[in-house]
């Protein structure tokens, strides 16, 4: 079975700084992979090279099975990556459901409009306001609703419940269960790591830009991802 | 502070200069005047724009203050031509300080948008102005006499000395504070700030120096001449010529404007001698900068010495 | 109706394309040609064939040039090669048609008027008018209810994640560009019926264009429209005023609203 995302020696760097030193990764599809780290370990570069963002990378990285192109967001989305980036970055000069449309891609999948209006009714009762108008976590939905919209293989989370209230992050989390339902493989960046490995299959850490630890996410100790997460094992 | 090499280069500019200004013969001599003074006021373009990060599209109203500065001043008042052009520079210096203090409200596109108004304002106040002569210009003529002689010849080894000084005194600016300071807030401007470099008072005192010597520049330039229209004098071909220049050249380069200037002039005087015409000289030039820009976007020059650079390391390794 | 075109481009693009001006230009004078060539031609036609030459000639330059300016990331590489594009521009336009004025006739409708209510109203003008509010109608029509508007107005906000949601970019780009330029050609006719052009008019037209546009809010379609009506009106005004104002009284009046709006902070 060729794999959702197969990566490796993946290494990057800004100028001088190296953000990423030769990191291995397989992911299968359907997976649900928490992604944890201290700041700085390079899970955001990683979420970037995957989008197309970066372009000064080197190694292989295979999209179930093609090549990735570097720096070409819109290669990723025709692979079927899609991004809820940090910080929501909808479209703000466009309404709530404009959003969501300009999400939508030829991809054949469960989730058109109603499908995610069912998911998030938000979107359904704020359609016409600007992103601008809605609280943090209405934003977050709609991003989340976003990303859906092209029905992608790959859905990444990039710091998922930064800045939300604990209602909206408990919300999204059981919207997440819902959305690995229908066969997505997910990647999830979470400061919150008993939360994120809860729903995870998974789980992967980053230290300074090395994998120190990957394993499933059941059974893992929290004395195991302490030492990887501050670099104590290496 | 000053080294020897650049004493040297300035003692052989005087001596250049003297015997420039003794052997060479008057079509030449125009010819080398316009070279010099162009370079003059492209590095002036290029302390703005290279060194303090400041693009102006509207360096001609320098040049044509200077030269109306020069006309008005030769022309009305008993004090000689020479006087005049050291008299003038400082006066659009002086004139450039209230004027950084509006427009330097204006960032990036604003400002470089904001000068070329200003210029714009400055020269239709001229041109419907009659006692500056209108749209038809002045003419040169000191105390209300003509011109005697060959200014030509004076023009053009003050020139050929002032450009050699100004490559000198660039170069000794840039190793001395204030000239490090530029060089930091040109690289990181929020993190010079916090070092405590003054960054408007910085940038006002590059604004008032390039107004200056763009001043300078453009009154030796309409002493050779002999008169001025308004539409010459303010037009834009100047700030086009300055830009061009150091575009291709190498912006934020020393040697830059030179090799620019050199193509520049180059390219003209081969086009003229084959009997094109000035617009198709102007297409060529327009096609360079695009396709140097393009292919090459800091310039020929620091292309040509990163190139050097990257050959002495292979050979080296 | 100048400024129209390079606030879609600088809005979208965000690059100032300082080839907008000879757009306008050669608008005029492709409409001129059209009608040396064709004279029979009606004048939608005329206007159209502008439209879609200009249109054509934005097109390609951003695709060919531009786009590739726009990958420094500098914001001043890609100015300055408009800039090489417009000086190119204009040279080759004055090779081809010479130095001269051009006008387009327009035959009786230039002295045409009628009277309502005691006002004399041209023809021409109301033309222009009409033309110029059609214009802005399809152009906001395009932005606000089409999926194409949805993707340009995506692209002007956050361009990498655009193109992640699945947004061809580049192509978006050289629509804009093309759009830009064909606003311009409309411009350009517009202005050669009225007075007569010169290929060296570029430069002024563009610096006109630009005022709207910085008056109007960088990006903002209204906002020039209301800067347009203040620099029109400051031109009839200073004309009445002062037979011989020029562009002076335009100029000083952007240039004031300008620092002033700089010093009140009102300025992004």
């Amino acid at each position: 079975m060729t794999m959702a995302l197969e990566i490796a020696e993946l290494s990057a760097s800004y100028g001088q700084f190296r953000a990423l030193n030769g990191v291995s990764i397989s992911v299968s599809q359907g997976e649900t992979v928490a992604l944890v780290g201290a700041n700085g370990a390079g899970k955001s570069t990683f979420l970037r090279i995957l989008c197309g963002l970066m372009d000064s990378w080197e190694g292989q990285i295979a999209v179930g099975g093609t090549q990735l192109a570097r720096g070409d967001p819109l290669k990723s989305s025709h692979l079927g990556l899609a991004l809820v980036p940090e910080g929501r970055m909808l479209f703000g000069s466009l309404t709530v459901r404009e959003n969501l449309l300009i999400g939508q891609t030829d991809r054949d999948g469960p989730w058109d409009i109603d499908a995610i209006e069912r998911l998030f009714p938000v979107i359904k009762e704020r359609r016409n306001a600007k992103p601008s108008e809605l609280s943090g976590g209405q934003q977050q939905m709609v991003a989340i609703g976003r990303a859906l919209a092209a029905n992608p293989r790959i859905l990444l989370f990039d710091e998922i419940s930064l800045g939300l209230s604990p209602v909206v992050v408990r919300e999204v989390y059981n919207a997440l269960s819902s959305i690995r339902n229908e066969g997505v493989t997910l990647v999830i960046v979470d400061q919150d790591i008993s939360r994120v490995c809860n729903v995870a299959d998974s789980v992967t850490c980053f230290f300074k830009g090395t994998v120190t630890f990957h394993g499933p996410a059941k059974g893992v100790t929290a004395d195991d991802l302490h030492e990887a997460y501050f670099g104590g094992r290496s | 502070m000053i080294r020897t090499i650049e004493i040297v280069a300035l003692v052989l500019g005087a001596i250049i200069a003297w015997l420039a200004a003794a052997y060479v013969d008057s079509g030449l001599q125009f010819l080398l005047c316009e070279v010099f003074l162009l370079f003059i006021m492209a590095q002036m373009w290029n302390l703005l724009a290279g060194y303090a990060g400041q693009v102006s599209f509207g360096q001609q109203m320098f040049v044509g203050l200077g030269a109306y500065g020069l006309c008005l001043m030769a022309n009305n008042t008993g004090i000689p031509v020479w006087g005049v052009i050291v008299i003038v520079p400082v006066i659009v210096g002086l004139l450039s300080i209230p004027l950084g203090m509006v427009v330097f409200h204006l960032k990036h596109a604003y400002f470089a948008i904001g000068m070329w108004v200003a210029a714009e304002v400055v020269f239709q106040f001229v041109v419907k102005t009659p006692a500056l002569g209108g749209s038809g210009g002045i003419v040169l003529r000191p105390g209300g006499e003509m011109m005697q002689g060959f200014p030509e010849q004076t023009v053009l080894p003050v020139s050929l000395f002032l450009s050699m000084a100004l490559i000198v005194g660039l170069r000794v600016f840039l190793r001395s504070k204030l000239g490090l300071a530029t060089l930091a807030v040109r690289d990181n401007e929020a993190a010079a700030e916090a070092a405590g470099v003054n960054i408007w008072r910085l940038h006002m005192i590059l604004f008032t120096l390039t107004g200056a010597g763009t001043a300078l520049a453009a009154a030796l330039y309409y002493t050779t001449t002999l008169f001025v229209t308004p539409l010459d004098a303010f037009g834009a071909k100047w700030v086009v010529l300055m830009m061009f220049i150091v575009v291709v050249g190498g912006l934020g380069t020393l040697t830059g404007p030179v090799v620019g200037l050199a193509l520049f002039i180059g390219i003209r005087e081969l086009m003229t001698a084959a009997g094109y015409s000035g617009g198709q000289y102007w297409i060529v030039m327009g096609l360079l900068s695009t396709g140097v820009l393009l292919f090459l976007p800091q310039g020929l020059w620091p292309a040509f010495s990163n190139y050097v650079q990257s050959l002495r390391g292979k050979a080296s390794s | 109706m100048i400024g129209a075109g390079l606030a879609l481009n600088y809005g979208i693009l965000k690059v100032l394309q300082l080839a907008h001006g000879e757009y306008i230009t050669y608008g005029a004078f492709a409409a001129v040609g059209a009608i040396v060539l064709f004279p029979d031609l009606p004048f939608p036609i005329v206007l159209l064939a502008a439209f879609l030459a200009c249109a054509l000639l934005g097109a390609v330059a951003q695709w060919l040039i531009v786009e590739r300016a726009m990958s420094y990331r500098d914001e001043v590489v890609a100015m300055l090669v408009t800039f090489g594009m417009a000086v190119v521009l204009r040279d080759s336009l004055v090779e081809v048609v010479g130095a001269d004025l051009r006008g387009l006739s327009v035959g009786r409708l230039g002295q045409a008027n009628f009277t309502v209510g005691g006002l004399t109203l041209g023809v021409l003008p109301l033309l222009s008018l009409g033309i110029a509010v059609a214009s802005f109608g399809l152009l906001a029509f395009l932005t606000f209810k089409t999926h194409l508007g949805r993707q340009i107005r995506a692209v002007s906000d956050l361009p990498d994640i655009a193109a992640l949601v699945g947004v061809p970019v580049k192509r978006i780009h050289v629509i804009v560009a093309a759009l830009s330029a064909g606003l311009a050609a409309i411009a350009g006719v517009l202005l050669a019926m009225r007075a007569s052009v010169s290929p060296f008019s570029g430069l002024d037209n563009l610096l006109i264009a630009f005022e709207v546009v910085v008056l109007g809010g960088l990006g903002s379609i209204r906002g020039v429209l209301w800067a347009g009506l203040l620099l029109g009106m400051t031109q009839v005004v200073s004309t009445w005023l002062d037979s011989n104002a020029g562009l002076f009284y335009v100029h000083l009046v952007f240039f004031i609203v300008l620092v002033f709006r700089a010093k009140t902070g009102r300025l992004s």
